[in-house]
């Protein structure tokens, strides 16, 4: 109650003072004020502290609206075979079709193996902006295929493939890609399709496996199992998804930082094959992939 | 009690009124001790293993409690020691009679109250003071799941009982039982035992309390079907459909060259007697103990009353027999005929001469010359020999049920249909087993093929560890490769469930398959003209054509020719 009294008093004579000098700097706040709830931020303040852009607010010198955007991430599914039989020239089917290939009751290869569904994973660091980001990425992805392996001396009678012993054959290509991204329309004219392309060098780890599960070696004394140099081409088209719900994807922008979502399709040629130079083995494919993109 | 006993004023009034009733009264009391009887929390009761020499070892472990005491053991007389001691702590006990009994509810045996429980082995009889030293002894294992005999007027020191039945089977928790006396009567009642079996400070579980000293003397029952081999690339491919519901801990595959001889380069050492059993390992009678029992106890064939498979505790030993009659084997060949309920098999040895089939009888001893088991005695050998050649009377065993709840359940009928492992007729492994009557060849597939009577002696049966082909594998396998074998060579392979406690299950039929040599990727590649190039991580120089170098060169160059010129224009 003093304190109260006090500031009562305080108040008083400033209230009086200020009538005499009315030329002075508006009166502080009331001491009562200090002792209550704190007065609410302007907006500028708001602004200046806060950490999400509003929309309004371009984020780069090309007046793109929302977050900072420096980076892709890309999930993507799709057929594979290698081409492994790519130098075999001779009749029937190659070593990785008469092995891997469709039999027949026999256990023979009577057609040519199925590709099997590789997963991908794609990162991308986006580093320019020219009508679309132009980017460095790298992806990475997985491949097995598993047989029965032959019997080395099959009896007339029998099947060739033996019960017991399971051949896999599994490959990780790896690349290293520029990618670009034209994503002018998109941006500027709500455009919903962003065209692409990427290129670069590639690198398939692969490896054979016997029977027993073991890395083989052959008669000349080399392991089943190594890496081989090619490169790789990608062209592609991406559906940006925030046209289905504008306001959804741009709180989607304010609160995780990413930028769009993206449905896709490519087509990718990947000759791993050591540019062609020695008798190595090929490991790409010419094939296609479809996935899920973001960027943030 | 304890602390008003000892009050001055309480004493007081004990004394006086001692001397009166001594006085008065005239009766001989015994000198009046103030110190109070010991209690369960007196005694620390501890065991240890003990070597062929029954000396003590090594204190056991939770694992050796769970898991030490088996049947190979029991057989081989491989004995438990135990120490006992009044704890320091616990004070000065009154000086009353305190004995030490080895057994499995050893109360309710000593009551006489239930016919079906035996008394218990008597290790000591001692005062209480002699307890505040270490007191050590041994056992026989087969103390603690089984009470004295009534032979030998039921006398019940261990040094002179005779059991009541032998190792053939049961599971549950033995141990110590401390009968403090109470003076009402001379021998120990239920509820003067205050010790009960299952007291230790060896091990404690998860609640604090003490965990048991387990003995099983059964293995497992399984059911697993399907069983076939099948050659790989100097491997074997092993495997069998498993439905684990009984106490299986693992299994091992064995393998032996065709004429029985164990592989060269595979096989184990067996297991060290002493070592701690981690569940791993399976134990038998001929491993553990090769050249005879280390101890032995006198088993009383026919004991005055039928005694039961003592309850079942913890991990029961597989599926149980129905009413029905059917039920399922052990891994292959059904469950070993039960001595004690039938005293007269042929397929189980017993004390009587000869046995209940005659035509078996016949074949034990004329066909195969042992006349001594229709002259004197059917002995174990007896017993194996008609297992092994009386498939009719021995049949009938096949698939006997096992115990579940404290009861047995009834022999099963034969295991025509429930039988375990295909690909074999009438395999018989080792003793005490029934045979398969039913199926025929296998169904090994590939190069495998049923074993059948022509590898029923063959020594691998004997489970010998120098078969063993294959790592501990866990109870939920149904599949193994045995690998390191030579192509175009036919074995012989079998496998063997065991529970915690190391008691192998009756092993699978033999079944034999020949490893063939299969050609991978890398191999098809080398003969079809070797397309798939020479492997390895840094392949980009290799095998250049020259056509190839020139090619490589002139890139080199034309890049040399961009950087200089780059370089140029930079200045």
């Amino acid at each position: 109650m003093s304190t109260l009294l006090a500031a009562t008093a305080a108040a008083a004579a400033l209230s009086s003072a200020a009538a005499t000098e009315p030329a002075k700097a508006p009166p502080p706040p009331p001491a009562a004020a200090s002792e209550g709830t704190n007065a609410a931020p302007s907006e500028a303040a708001i602004e200046r502290q806060s950490t999400i852009k509003t929309s309004k607010e371009k984020r780069d010198r090309w007046n793109r609206p929302g977050s900072p955007q420096r980076f892709a991430l890309e999930i993507k599914l799709g057929p594979y075979l290698p081409d492994v039989d790519l130098r075999y020239d001779g009749p029937g089917f190659g070593p990785y079709g008469t092995l891997f290939g469709e039999t027949n009751s026999r256990g023979e290869a009577n057609d040519d193996p199925k590709p099997a569904v590789m997963p991908i994973i794609g990162f991308e660091w986006q580093f320019a902006y020219f009508g679309g980001p132009l980017g460095l990425g790298t992806q990475v992805g997985f491949f097995r295929d598993k047989a029965k392996a032959l019997l080395a001396m099959p009896r007339e009678d029998e099947n060739v493939r033996s019960e017991a012993d399971d051949v896999t054959f599994g490959v990780v290509p790896l690349s290293l890609l520029l990618v670009y991204r034209f994503e002018l329309l998109a941006d500027r004219f709500k455009v919903p399709l962003v065209p692409y392309a990427k290129a670069g060098a590639g690198y398939g780890v692969w490896w054979t496996r016997n029977g027993n599960g073991d890395v083989p070696t052959n008669q000349a004394g080399n392991r089943g199992a190594g890496g081989v140099w090619g490169w790789q081409l990608n062209a592609g088209g991406m559906l940006r998804l925030d046209f289905i719900e504008r306001s959804t994807a741009k709180r989607l922008d304010q609160t995780t930082g990413i930028n769009h979502t993206y449905l896709f399709g490519e087509y990718q040629l990947n000759r791993l094959d050591n540019f062609g130079i020695g008798d190595s083995i090929s490991v790409g494919d010419s094939t296609w992939f479809a996935g899920l993109a973001i960027e943030f | 009690m304890g602390p008003l006993f000892m009050s001055p004023f309480r004493s007081a009034i004990s004394a006086a009124t001692t001397a009166l009733l001594a006085g008065g009264l005239c009766i001989a009391l015994p000198t009046t001790s103030f110190a109070a009887p010991p209690t369960a929390e007196s005694f620390d009761i501890l065991y240890y293993t003990t070597d062929a020499d029954a000396a003590q070892a090594r204190q056991m472990t939770a694992n050796d409690l769970q898991g030490y005491v088996n049947q190979a053991r029991c057989e081989c007389g491989q004995n438990v020691s135990a120490r006992v001691r009044i704890r320091s702590d616990a004070g000065a006990p009154d000086n009353v009679q305190v004995r030490t009994f080895v057994g499995d509810n050893c109360g309710q045996g000593q009551n006489g109250i239930n016919p079906q429980n035996r008394p218990c082995a008597l290790v000591l009889d001692e005062f209480a003071n002699a307890y505040t030293r270490n007191i050590n002894f041994s056992f026989n294992p087969l103390w603690l799941a089984t009470g004295v005999s009534g032979a030998d007027g039921g006398n019940q020191a261990i040094d002179q009982a005779v059991a009541a039945r032998d190792c053939g089977s049961g599971q549950g928790n033995g141990g110590v039982w401390i009968c403090v006396e109470d003076g009402s009567q001379t021998d120990c009642q239920d509820n003067e035992f205050i010790v009960q079996g299952s007291q230790n400070i060896n091990a404690t579980d998860d609640m604090g309390g003490s965990v048991p000293l387990t003995y099983d003397f059964a293995g497992p029952n399984i059911t697993a079907t399907g069983f076939s081999v099948v050659g790989g690339d100097g491997a074997i491919q092993v495997s069998w459909d498993n439905d684990s519901t009984g106490d299986t801990n693992g299994f091992r595959v064995l393998c032996a060259e065709l004429d029985g001889s164990p592989v060269s380069g595979k096989g184990f050492s067996p297991p060290n007697i002493t070592a701690e059993n981690r569940g791993t390992t399976y134990y038998t009678k001929d491993n553990l103990c090769p050249d005879g029992p280390f101890s032995e106890v006198p088993v009383d064939d026919m004991p005055d009353a039928p005694i039961p498979v003592p309850e079942t505790t913890g991990s029961g030993g597989g599926s149980s027999g129905g009413d029905d009659g059917t039920g399922t084997g052990g891994f292959g060949l059904g469950d070993a005929p039960d001595p004690l309920r039938d005293h007269s098999s042929c397929c189980a040895a017993h004390g009587e001469a000869g046995c209940d089939d005659e035509v078996c009888q016949s074949i034990v001893c004329e066909t195969n010359g042992l006349a001594s088991c229709c002259d004197s005695e059917w002995n174990q050998t007896c017993a194996e020999s008609a297992v092994r050649d009386c498939v009719a009377a021995c049949g009938e065993h096949a698939g006997s049920g096992s115990t579940t709840g404290g009861t047995t359940s009834g022999s099963m009928s034969d295991t025509d249909s429930t039988t375990n492992v295909s690909a074999t007729d009438s395999t018989t492994s080792g003793s005490g087993t029934a045979t398969d009557t039913d199926t025929d060849s296998g169904t090994a597939t590939g190069t495998g093929t049923g074993g059948g009577d022509e590898f029923a002696d063959s020594p691998i049966h004997s489970l010998d560890w120098a078969y063993v082909c294959s790592d501990h594998m866990p109870f939920n396998a149904s599949q193994a490769r045995i690998t390191g074998l030579e192509n175009g060579r036919e074995y012989q392979i079998l496998v063997v469930a065991y529970d915690r406690a190391g008691n192998p299950s009756e092993a699978s039929a033999v079944l034999t398959a020949e490893p063939r040599e299969t050609t991978d990727l890398w191999e098809q590649c080398e003969e079809q003209g070797n397309v798939c190039g020479k492997g390895g991580f840094c392949s980009c120089t290799t095998d250049q054509t020259p056509a190839d170098e020139r090619l490589l060169w002139l890139g080199l160059g034309v890049l040399g020719l961009v950087a200089r010129r780059r370089r140029g224009a930079a200045k």
